[in-house]
């Protein structure tokens, strides 16, 4: 008689540690699974309210200065070492003649401000030499935040 | 001796039941210790997956060397080290190409080959918001629009259409 309530008590013990077990493994499986979800969801959401527009691009012998402008409704960081800016020099015809990469933190180029606020202006200044005059009809300039919020804007060098 | 018996027999049934839920424990403990490193495992790796996004930021391609030269930004959540074990496929609607890796920061990999580099923060890891350059040599001089196809090792799939 004993042994069988021994038995028994053991018996549940084991089942209910076991489910206890079960559940809290896979919670941790659902809760890494639903944290990368919101993630993915908050970034989404972001991109969707974000905007920028290259307003003016000024073109001078040794630097080039990108006025952006927030056309949307939540900051964007200019200022992040990994804003991206793509210069593509381009013939009569718009065909890629040379392309010049640079990010913001890089010797020679900086942005006026860290973050753009909504409706905000601001400057990411490119000093370098790039010799563009006489090949670049046109320049090509794709500017991509951090986040992925990217502007592009075409200017005649003439 | 019966009076001696039953308590004997008691004691046995005791041993008996002590030593079955031992062995099941053992048993139990082993299976979920194996299930929890499955489940985590398997958990990372969703949320790898969910949290991997890239983003296209722009492509050219240098007529004289017949080499492309993509730009993609990593806009996920998770940084990835692993992008040498990537399959790329190159092409457009009539040919493809599948293209081999020929190493870090080769900024001409030969026909058929492939290479990168990490620009902002070069360590070959592509950390989350970084932009990368692949260098793509097709075999063969291919007409636009170019389509390319890349197959990270974690399983996402991205592809993308570019006029160059």
């Amino acid at each position: 008689m004993v042994s069988t309530a021994i038995g028994l008590a053991i018996g549940s013990l084991i089942l209910i540690s076991s489910i206890l077990l079960f559940v809290s493994l896979w919670s941790t499986y659902f809760s890494t699974y639903i944290s990368a979800v919101k993630a993915y969801a908050e970034k989404a959401s972001y991109l969707s309210k974000a905007g920028l527009k290259i307003t003016t691009i000024l073109v001078k012998k040794r630097q080039i200065v990108i006025t952006l402008k927030n056309t949307g409704s939540v900051p964007i960081r200019i200022g992040s070492n990994y804003t991206f800016i793509l210069v593509k020099c381009l013939n009569e015809n718009r065909q890629v003649v040379k392309v010049f990469h640079f990010h913001v933190g890089m010797k020679g180029v900086a942005a006026s401000s860290p973050i753009l606020d909504p409706g905000e202006k601001a400057h990411i200044v490119v000093k370098k030499r790039l010799n563009i005059a006489q090949s670049c009809s046109y320049l090509e300039i794709i500017v991509e935040c951090s986040e992925g919020v990217r502007a592009v804007k075409t200017v005649s060098t003439q | 001796m019966r009076g001696i018996s039953a308590p004997i027999g008691e004691a046995l049934m005791l041993l008996a039941v002590i030593t079955a839920s031992m062995i099941i424990i053992s048993a139990l403990i082993y299976n979920v210790s194996l299930m929890g490193s499955e489940i985590k495992k398997s958990s990372v790796s969703a949320a790898k997956y969910i949290g991997t996004s890239i983003s296209f930021v722009d492509a050219y391609v240098n007529t004289s060397t017949n080499c492309h030269y993509v730009y993609l930004k990593n806009v996920g959540t998770v940084p990835l080290a692993d992008l040498d074990k990537s399959t790329i496929i190159l092409g457009n609607d009539t040919i493809t190409f599948l293209l081999h890796y020929a190493g870090y920061n080769i900024s001409l990999p030969g026909p058929g080959n492939w290479s990168y580099v990490d620009i902002e923060h070069p360590n070959k890891i592509w950390e989350v918001s970084e932009t990368v350059e692949l260098v793509l040599c097709p075999p063969e001089n291919i007409t636009s629009p170019y389509k390319l196809v890349l197959a990270l090792p974690s399983g996402n799939t991205f592809t993308w259409t570019y006029s160059g």
